[in-house]
């Protein structure tokens, strides 16, 4: 351990002791009649007065007589009131098996193209394996925790027929409503992952959905439907898929897909794991050094409107397979060529290093980012990539398992990276928690990128055994201080922080365009929430949408840097983020208490860069490549 | 019956007395002498010589006594007791012919018990220590012993019910708390120090080992503050306690206040140079400066002597590559795959 210092051992001296000098004991003994023998009790000092105990940060609910304080940062469920009716579905079996903890993604897209971004939350199901159809039903006790008052989910039964992933049409900021059947894309499978990109550059946002046995691909009709469109490989028996992300890795002007594998859990050999201690045996998800880890995936876009697998060509295949769950794809050496970063579970993460056309080399080890400042592997779960630091460089955010901290990750140029957690305030709130979802957004306008973090644990029986790892935990807020100092706000920002719950996937947008990012969240096995941010002093701001007619027509992979006074402002453009989620591709640029107009450059996927002057502030703008033309677009 | 008569009485009657005085005295002297010349019993006097510390002499005493009475095992306890002061392996022997059916067999066994952990004769302690646990079910200190035991033998997932089951039986018992903490520790679950060893301060205010690892396990809990306090409350008494005055720099860091961590850690340094732990963190400090050569500098030579650290070789590696010492950063970075595998 890495701070455990050198202790004498005062425990097993201060007995013996007693032991040692039982004569003294003996003689008054004697002289008083009787033995006194051993024992330690009789020389302990009368107890002191019970001393209060610290907060437990990662258990308290700040319940208490005095209001809560109110933070620089606050935010809003609105879910209920404006219709976003989501009840993730995952009851946990009796064998509790890896895949049902995990949770499921969310994501925002503009499917119709209204301007205003719809939502995508994907739902999970029963166990549906032969070990399920042979009686590993459901506990009762656990779904009836995330009971579903919607009518979606019943305990202890299979899968309700309205369970689905769901795709929310957005009512002018005003309300979601359920357009899934419409669109056609009800489902039955436990699904992970959501990443949408227009990935046939015809103008309207296609979709991916990752999962357990099957990925599929769904290409926008651009009528309010979707079609699946087959996908290499797309199904097979047991592979748990997780988080994906689309990038034109070959500058080819054609959006790839590249898909993280978690490990093999085949029906008929599902690995399940027990914990004894205490004296008790309880069921636990395994560790996934007890799994079989699949390699990642990387589909090539032909620009027929079809994919081929190219996984061993881009020269993902090197090396063992590891439990790969978050990636994001951005150009990290800002080279013009789009790299990736891949959290893996209890191995080393992945840095792979477009090396052009691509083909890409793991450059995880040399870079800093494959372990933490220890040279410890980390059980890396959900990642954001952007100018945390403000130095006009994309970092690294991993968020981590229990017992660990999440890890910041500087860019230093030239692919070096540097473990800056503890310094900038963001390893200590995290050491007592399990992350997962993670999302950047200027969540005041300040121009700096604040970070939120989804918690909750993989285990739900370890109170059982004595173990104080709660499953529910406290989603973190933390308010970027100039790329210095990460302040945890969480405290004052609202209800929804103060309520532990089973954190899995976050994505942003400005659902309501009211000029500030808000965050969907979809919770393990619990309603998802839609928080509003309530920034009553946010500073001014730019809605920028890019339309790439050489690149990728949504832009992704883009670089965009904002003029505001004497800073300039790095934004990239992803499609994929956090842990199975994405963002919405639209960005929402925070400028602070800048009112002028401001400068933009683009450096479009492949290098070419762009500039475009004079932008209006508070508006929304769509850049297009290419033609100098900016155009202010509603809402 | 006359006066004359009467007169003529008196005289017996004295002799009668006079006789039955002198007999009376006989007697005494008799008793007296015998008394004299007979030597006392030995256990009074073995008892009186362990009361002036004389054990060899007591242990002979009790002998005696035993010879005549093998089957007192009060007294044979007694004895073990003694001779455990000058000569552990006979008091063991003693110790082991105390029957189950006495009285004082679990008194018996509970000095097998220190004598078997005081000579590392642990197998039997442990067998006799099970034993106990399973007879004296209400005595805290048998599952007490029997997890430090096992915790000296880094058996922490054993050992750590038992403390705890010494905790409760005798919730005023410091020890057990500060073992529960100890085997926390070696169990990985660091944060859940905190509890037991504020424990043992309410039992022993002024306990510095539990007040400096208090310090450490609020770190590990991310709770910086706190960890300054008990950092601070150990300086104040150990000015030159490196490990306070580490947690002091790493509290200082994770606060966000870089400069006083890196006066803190010069600080320690220059008590103890060659510190392993004083020299990562100041190394992460000068990391987080961008002061990449200078970190590589103070580093190189500690790893001849540790480079099995991981932590210290990810660091190097790290000040290495930010160099462009890409050879040497190479060399580092396979040597933490190896140290991985």
């Amino acid at each position: 351990m890495y701070l455990r210092h050198r202790r004498t051992r005062p425990a097993a001296s201060q007995c013996q002791i007693h032991g040692r000098h039982w004569v003294a004991s003996l003689t008054v003994g004697l002289l008083a009649g009787g033995w006194v023998l051993g024992g330690c009790s009789s020389s302990n000092p009368p107890a002191q007065p019970e001393r209060p105990l610290p907060r437990n940060t990662a258990t308290d609910d700040s319940g208490g007589p005095s209001p809560p304080p109110r933070g620089p940062l606050e935010f809003v469920d609105v879910a209920a009131s404006i219709g976003l009716q989501f009840h993730h579905y995952s009851p946990l079996t009796s064998k509790r098996h890896i895949h049902l903890f995990l949770g499921s993604g969310i994501g925002w897209f503009d499917f119709d193209r209204d301007g205003w971004p719809d939502l995508f939350c994907c739902q999970g199901t029963d166990f549906g394996s032969p070990q399920a159809a042979a009686g590993d039903r459901p506990e009762n006790g656990h779904a009836d925790r995330g009971a579903d008052t919607s009518g979606k989910g019943t305990s202890g039964s299979a899968t309700p027929s309205n369970v689905t992933n769901t795709l929310f049409q957005n009512r002018l900021g005003n309300a979601l409503d359920d357009v899934t059947h419409l669109a056609g894309l009800a489902n039955v499978d436990y699904s992970m992952a959501v990443s949408a990109a227009d990935y046939n550059n015809d103008g309207f946002s296609d979709l991916v959905v990752t999962g357990y046995h099957r990925n599929t691909l769904y290409r926008n009709n651009g009528d309010g439907t979707f079609s699946p469109v087959p996908l290499p490989q797309a199904e097979r028996l047991g592979r748990l898929s997780a988080s994906c992300v689309w990038g034109d890795f070959d500058d080819d002007g054609n959006l790839d897909l590249f898909i993280t594998n978690y490990a093999r859990l085949g029906p008929t050999d599902y690995p399940t794991c027990e914990h004894t201690a205490a004296g008790k045996t309880i069921p636990i998800s395994c560790h996934p050094a007890l799994l079989e880890a699949l390699h990642d995936t990387l589909y090539r876009n032909t620009g027929q409107g079809d994919f081929v697998e190219a996984s061993r060509e881009a020269g993902l295949l090197l090396g063992p397979p590891r439990a790969g769950l978050g990636v994001v794809a951005a150009d990290l050496d800002q080279d013009g060529d789009i790299d990736l970063y891949v959290a893996n579970d209890t191995t080393e993460n992945h840095l792979w290093e477009n090396q052009g056309q691509g083909r890409f080399l793991d450059r995880g080890a040399a870079s800093g980012t494959s372990r933490n400042r220890h040279g410890e592997n980390e059980a890396g779960m959900g990642i954001v990539a952007g100018d945390l630091m403000g130095r006009g460089r994309i970092d690294l955010f991993v968020t981590n398992y229990y017992g660990e901290t999440n890890t910041l990750y500087r860019n230093d140029t030239q692919l070096f990276f540097a473990d800056v957690t503890e310094e900038t305030g963001l390893g200590a709130p995290s050491r007592l928690r399990l992350g997962f979802g993670t999302s950047l957004a200027d969540f005041d306008n300040d121009g700096w990128l604040d970070l939120l973090i989804a918690n909750g644990h993989v285990q739900d029986r370890l109170p059982d055994v004595d173990r104080n790892e709660p499953f529910a935990q406290l989603p973190l807020v933390f308010q970027n201080q100039h790329g210095v100092r990460f302040h945890n706000v969480s405290d004052g920002a609202g209800e929804y922080f103060r309520t532990p719950r089973v954190g899995r996937s976050t994505a942003i947008s400005d659902f309501d365009r009211d000029g500030d990012p808000d965050v969907a969240i979809n919770c393990h096995h619990d309603a998802a929430a839609l928080l509003r941010t309530e920034a009553g002093q946010a500073g001014n701001w730019l809605r920028i949408a890019l339309v790439g007619r050489e690149s990728n027509r949504d832009g992704i992979g883009a670089l965009v840097r904002v003029e505001v006074g004497e800073l300039t402002l790095l934004r990239s453009i992803q499609a994929g983020t956090g842990y199975l989620s994405c963002d919405e591709s639209t960005i929402l640029v925070g400028l602070g208490q800048h009112d002028g107009p401001c400068g933009v450059t683009v450096t479009w996927p492949g290098g070419q860069r762009e500039t475009w002057t004079s932008l209006a502030v508070n508006r929304p703008w769509r850049l297009i490549q290419g033609s100098g033309q900016k155009q202010n677009v509603p809402p | 019956m006359t006066d004359q008569g009467k007169t003529h009485r008196q005289p017996a009657r004295l002799k009668r007395l006079i006789q039955l005085l002198l007999a009376a005295a006989f007697v005494w002297v008799v008793v007296a002498t015998v008394r004299t010349l007979t030597p006392p019993a030995a256990l009074p006097l073995a008892r009186e010589r362990v009361a002036s510390g004389q054990f060899d002499q007591a242990a002979e005493l009790y002998l005696q006594h035993l010879a005549s009475r093998p089957e007192d095992w009060e007294v044979r306890t007694e004895l073990g007791l003694v001779l455990a002061e000058f000569d552990r392996p006979r008091a063991l022997v003693e110790f082991r012919k105390v029957p189950p059916a006495s009285e004082s067999y679990l008194e018996a066994r509970r000095q097998i018990v220190w004598i078997c952990l005081a000579s590392e004769r642990l197998k039997e302690a442990e067998d006799v220590l099970l034993e106990l646990i399973e007879k004296a079910p209400d005595d805290f200190l048998p599952p007490f012993q029997l997890a430090e035991l096992y915790f000296r033998q880094r058996r922490a997932a054993v050992a750590l019910p038992l403390a705890v089951a010494s905790t409760e039986l005798n919730p005023d018992h410091a020890p057990a708390h500060f073992l529960v903490a100890e085997l926390l520790d070696d169990l990985g679950r660091t944060s859940e120090m905190i509890t037991p060893l504020l424990r043992v301060i309410d039992l022993q205010l002024d306990h510095y080992a539990a007040h400096l690892d208090l310090a450490y396990a609020y770190a590990e809990a991310g709770q910086p503050a706190e960890s300054r306090r008990e950092a601070e409350w150990c300086l104040a008494r150990n000015p030159r306690d490196i490990n306070a005055r580490r947690f002091l720099a790493q509290a200082a860091r994770d606060e966000g206040q870089i400069d006083e961590a890196q006066r803190e850690i010069t600080a320690a340094l220059a008590t103890a140079p060659a510190d392993l732990e004083c020299r990562l963190l100041e190394a992460e400090l000068l990391l987080f400066r961008e002061q990449e050569a200078k970190a590589l500098e103070r580093l190189r030579p500690l790893y001849p002597v540790h480079a099995s650290d991981r932590r210290l070789v990810a660091l190097l590696a790290r000040a290495a590559a930010a160099t462009g010492q890409a050879e040497e950063a190479a060399k580092y970075r396979q040597q933490i795959q190896k140290l991985s595998e």
